[in-house]
């Protein structure tokens, strides 16, 4: 089902049928959007059902002139920043960074298949910055346009060019000194 | 001379496997998943009341704790007779037991509603990192 025919069932009234056409053309993709920051297999599943629980409950919010794979990224962003949020707080009751956290979860993580470069890769991308990390995943991954991940995070064209620069770099430099 | 051939190698744009996916999820993952989000998302709705509970539970606990030690320091200052006293805690025993037993004794305020409270009231990791 594509974007459009989920917001005529909605303009319909048949929410229930647009919110099922949601999760069926959306689970996969916000899993590894939300996966990539997450890393660990459970920590994604829980949250992602998170978010679809609050795309229920935003829909009648969602304004039809809007894209609403912006608009389901976006909840779905902010629901990773969240959660990022009280990991760092855990991290710190725990006395541990939670760039650490993550790169022990990265290690142990039976579902992951890459080679020890991609390894390192993702371990990289924990080390930075919220929203580098998320600029980086977007435009890197999912090769979206500036303007789309403009309008997901609502920040500025140029502001995420900077970030996505600062982003990259860090992350080439990362990789440099381990090959 | 090789440091710098390093230093110029765009190894994210060269090494393409790189943009690829390592994580995987077991067979059938994203049929279970679609099925579990699609069923329960009705009762699921979190509710404002779902939201405050923590919270209250929270402040409640405060309140009870700050009433404890007012009647056990303060009694002077609150100007209360023996009666009163007598008459509150009954009253405030009958309340806690009736109403609030489930949400302030059982409530294991764990580092969870902690974490939450603190993500609520717009405190960042940051901060505390600075104040320590």
């Amino acid at each position: 089902m594509t974007d459009k025919e989920i917001i005529q069932l909605y303009s319909d009234g048949r929410e229930e049928e647009a919110f099922n056409g949601i999760v069926d053309a959306y689970t996969e993709r916000l899993y590894w959007h939300v996966r990539r920051f997450l890393c660990c297999h459970e920590d994604t599943n829980d949250l992602v059902q998170d978010i679809f629980i609050k795309i229920w409950a935003a829909l009648p919010t969602f304004r039809k002139e809007s894209q609403l794979f912006t608009w389901i990224y976006r909840i779905a962003t902010n629901e990773v920043l969240n959660h990022l949020r009280k990991q760092k707080f855990k991290a710190l009751i725990s006395l541990d960074s939670a760039s650490e956290v993550f790169c022990r979860k990265i290690d142990e993580d039976p579902h992951f298949n890459g080679d020890h470069l991609q390894r390192e890769l993702h371990k990289a991308i924990q080390r930075l910055p919220e929203k580098q990390r998320i600029v980086f995943s977007l435009r890197y991954f999912d090769e979206m346009k500036y303007e789309e991940i403009s309008e997901i995070t609502d920040t500025t064209v140029g502001a995420l060019k900077a970030s996505y620069h600062h982003a990259y770099n860090k992350v080439k430099e990362d990789l440099l000194k381990i090959l | 001379m090789e440091g710098m051939d390093k230093n110029k190698k765009d190894i994210l744009a060269e090494i393409t496997t790189l943009r690829q996916n390592p994580y995987t999820v077991p067979e059938g993952h994203f049929n279970d998943l679609k099925a579990q989000v699609k069923r329960p998302h009705k009762e699921q709705t979190v509710t404002l009341w779902g939201r405050l509970a923590p919270y209250a539970s929270l402040a409640a606990v405060f309140v009870s704790v700050f009433v404890a030690g007012s009647l056990l320091f303060g009694r002077n200052e609150l100007e209360i007779t023996q009666e009163d006293y007598f008459l509150f805690s009954e009253n405030f025993l009958e309340t806690y037991e009736m109403e609030d037993t489930y949400r302030i004794a059982d409530a294991e305020i764990g580092d969870s509603d902690i974490i939450e409270y603190l993500i609520y009231t717009g405190i960042t990791a940051e901060e505390i990192e600075i104040s320590e």
